[in-house]
């Protein structure tokens, strides 16, 4: 195979500032770049005092006695994207039941609040005396409700209301009946 | 582009059934992994070894090597728990040969004759002297630019706004730095 990259590339390469396609990688190459890491890590100072050199020449020995990997091959880039895809799924996902819910409480909240004014009393529950004109202990004065405020049922509603769930009772008994399987023999 | 792009790429080859490749990856982290390792076991030669072990144990699990982690994040637990391991043996064997110490003085003497070949071991110090002495004597450009590089590990486009100029001449400057050490470094590796 033939080998198109510079050594400046190579260099550039060691600096994960270019990419390179390894298996253009010739001998010569390769080895320059082994010392290019060893400048780098002794720099650094990420190596031993004392070392073997032969370390990547024994585990390339080693290695090949060891079975090709082939079946299980991974795009490593794609899955990245694929797990920030459902990530992002998962957080449209919980968003939406989020919205979904926060709808239905504030409809509820629309349609329980108090807002008849009917049903409440229009007279503040305490009432304090003036400043000026004494010192009446403070007491809690809630006006008296008309009976018109409440509803009052007459008794010709309240029969027909008795008569409208005695048909409901009536006509559940009879379903009941009606769908209840028969006992078998 | 960052290390664990370059990494990915080189694993994406050897998960297609490139063995070869993972040797790139092993040329490029072995200093780095005995650096890790001889925190832990004092031997060079021990050392060696558990790298050695760690390599291939890498390599094994790169069947399953999603890419959650940095390579080099992944080696390196590797590492440390194969040389936790290899400590561990070496003392309880150690404690077996103390029983039997007279036995086996003279034995492990002729074991370590025969199965030992001399190993070429490289000196730290002795690279990071030619490195400094080249260093010393680069000109100044290449010597900032290099300096910036891999003391300060900045990134080229960063060097190239400090000493204002393209980043094309900032990487054309470390690579003429980097050959120019090259070139005294080479005959150190081959006469060891």
């Amino acid at each position: 195979m033939t080998s198109h990259i510079s050594d400046e590339k190579l260099s550039a390469y060691t600096d994960d500032e270019a990419t390179v396609n390894g298996l253009t990688l010739t001998k010569e190459q390769r080895q320059t770049l082994m010392r290019y890491h060893l400048m780098k890590a002794s720099i650094q100072k990420q190596i031993p005092s004392k070392i073997e050199i032969d370390i990547a020449k024994n585990v390339a020995l080693a290695l090949s006695k060891e079975q090709v990997i082939k079946s299980k091959v991974v795009d490593l880039q794609k899955n990245r994207s694929f797990a920030w895809k459902r990530n992002v799924k998962q957080v449209v996902q919980f968003s939406t039941q989020f919205a979904v819910a926060a709808s239905v409480a504030a409809l509820c909240i629309v349609n329980l609040s108090p807002d008849d004014k009917n049903l409440v009393p229009q007279v503040p529950t305490f009432q304090t005396q003036p400043i000026f004109h004494g010192t009446t202990p403070v007491s809690l004065q809630t006006a008296p409700q008309s009976e018109q405020q409440y509803q009052v049922i007459s008794k010709e509603e309240q029969k027909m209301q008795e008569e409208k769930i005695n048909r409901y009772l009536y006509d559940y008994a009879f379903r009941e009946r009606l769908y209840q399987p028969e006992p078998e023999e | 582009m960052n290390e664990s792009q370059n990494d990915l790429e080189l694993i994406k080859l050897v998960q297609q059934g490139h063995k070869d490749m993972f040797n790139v990856l092993v040329e490029k982290y072995q200093y780095k992994l005995a650096h890790v390792i001889s925190r832990y076991l004092q031997n060079e030669h021990d050392v060696a070894e558990a790298c050695q072990e760690a390599f291939i144990k890498a390599y094994r699990g790169l069947e399953n090597f999603r890419g959650d982690s940095a390579f080099y994040t992944w080696l390196y637990r590797i590492g440390v728990n194969v040389a936790k391991n290899f400590l561990n043996s070496k003392q309880h064997s150690q404690s077996k040969q103390e029983i039997n110490r007279d036995i086996l003085d003279l034995h492990d003497e002729h074991h370590q004759q025969d199965h030992h070949s001399p190993e070429r071991v490289l000196f730290s110090e002795e690279i990071t002297n030619v490195i400094s002495r080249t260093l010393e004597n680069l000109p100044n450009e290449l010597q900032t630019a290099f300096t910036l590089r891999e003391v300060d590990l900045l990134s080229y486009q960063e060097i190239a706004d400090i000493m204002e100029c393209p980043v094309g001449t900032i990487r054309s400057r470390i690579f003429r730095a980097r050959e120019m050490i090259d070139q005294q470094l080479q005959p150190l590796l081959e006469t060891t």
